[in-house]
């Protein structure tokens, strides 16, 4: 048995059907556009505004803004754009209010690219949050900016 | 008890310290003091001795002393088990004891560091991971330029 396949059984083990939480996904690009202190977020990423003001970006503009849910039985499917998709699956959630969560993003290949055409996994990631904490990604390349990706669980 | 100027030489005589001589035979056949204190370390002798004197087993005792070693060789060490037996089961009650305290009781929560696993199949690539100030957790990957 595979370990994605071990990952799977222990999430169906662990968590019933009945578990599957709400996760909101906001995808943007970042960049620089010489806005200085002025920074410029599109309306829909209001909510995570504060999220990613850190970053060293002034301008973020929405790839992708969705709300999904997240399940034990089987892995979320969330196409960003046609280079990168966001695959979510809950593992575990406890009556603490924490969550586990497999998430992984998915960059397919380009030409100049070195993986012999295959997708390979960006991120892998399983992480351990409480509802609502948010988890950013960001450093991957898109459209000459940096992709970031915001998700929180609800 | 009366003593007399001859009772060390005859408790050398009977120590066997001292050669028998016709002059101690004489004193001891004429004091009565003498005579007693020999016949009196006699005495203790031989009850010295009978109580050293492994006690001979008669051929009418054997089936019975037999029985006996038969006995005490079968019989089960019932005090040394039930001694362990008795403490597997004071352990046990405290085993049992102590979890249903720790369950009872609850107590704070405990403080739980954030769990991140985090890996990249991109050749090259580094990834890891922070908490920021907001809460949230961030999740990098620095790749390099050309394999994007």
């Amino acid at each position: 048995m595979t370990l994605a396949g071990v990952g799977i059984l222990l999430a169906v083990l662990t968590a019933s059907p009945g578990d599957a939480v709400s996760v909101s996904m906001w995808a943007m690009n970042a960049g620089v556009e010489g806005r200085g202190e002025k920074k410029h977020f599109d309306q829909e990423l209001t909510p995570i505004r504060d999220t990613v003001a850190s970053l060293p970006f002034d301008t973020f503009t929405t790839v992708k803004v969705v709300q999904v849910k997240a399940s034990p039985d089987a892995e979320t499917r969330i196409p960003i754009n046609d280079r990168y998709t966001l695959y979510l699956m809950l593992l575990e959630k406890t009556e603490d209010g924490l969550l586990r969560l497999s998430i992984r993003v998915e960059k397919m290949p380009d030409r100049s690219s070195r993986e012999k055409g295959r997708p390979v996994n960006a991120f892998a990631t399983r992480v351990e949050v409480k509802t609502g904490q948010k988890i950013k990604f960001k450093g991957l390349k898109n459209e000459g900016k940096e992709l970031v990706i915001v998700l929180q669980a609800a | 008890m009366k003593h007399c100027k001859y009772a060390r030489k005859i408790e050398a005589l009977f120590d066997g310290e001292q050669e028998a001589t016709p002059e101690l035979d004489r004193h001891l056949a004429a004091c009565p003091v003498c005579a007693a204190l020999l016949a009196e370390l006699k005495r203790l002798r031989e009850g010295v001795c009978g109580i050293l004197k492994p006690g001979a087993v008669e051929d009418p005792q054997l089936p019975a002393f037999m029985a006996g070693i038969r006995d005490q060789l079968d019989a089960p060490p019932a005090r040394s088990r039930s001694i362990w037996a008795v403490t597997s089961l004071v352990t046990a009650a405290m085993v049992v004891a102590l979890a249903t305290f720790a369950m009872i009781k609850g107590g704070p929560d405990p403080v739980r560091a954030t769990e991140v696993e985090v890996s990249t199949e991109i050749e090259g690539a580094e990834v890891g991971w922070y908490d920021s100030d907001d809460d949230s957790i961030t999740i990098w990957i620095n790749v390099a330029e050309d394999d994007l």
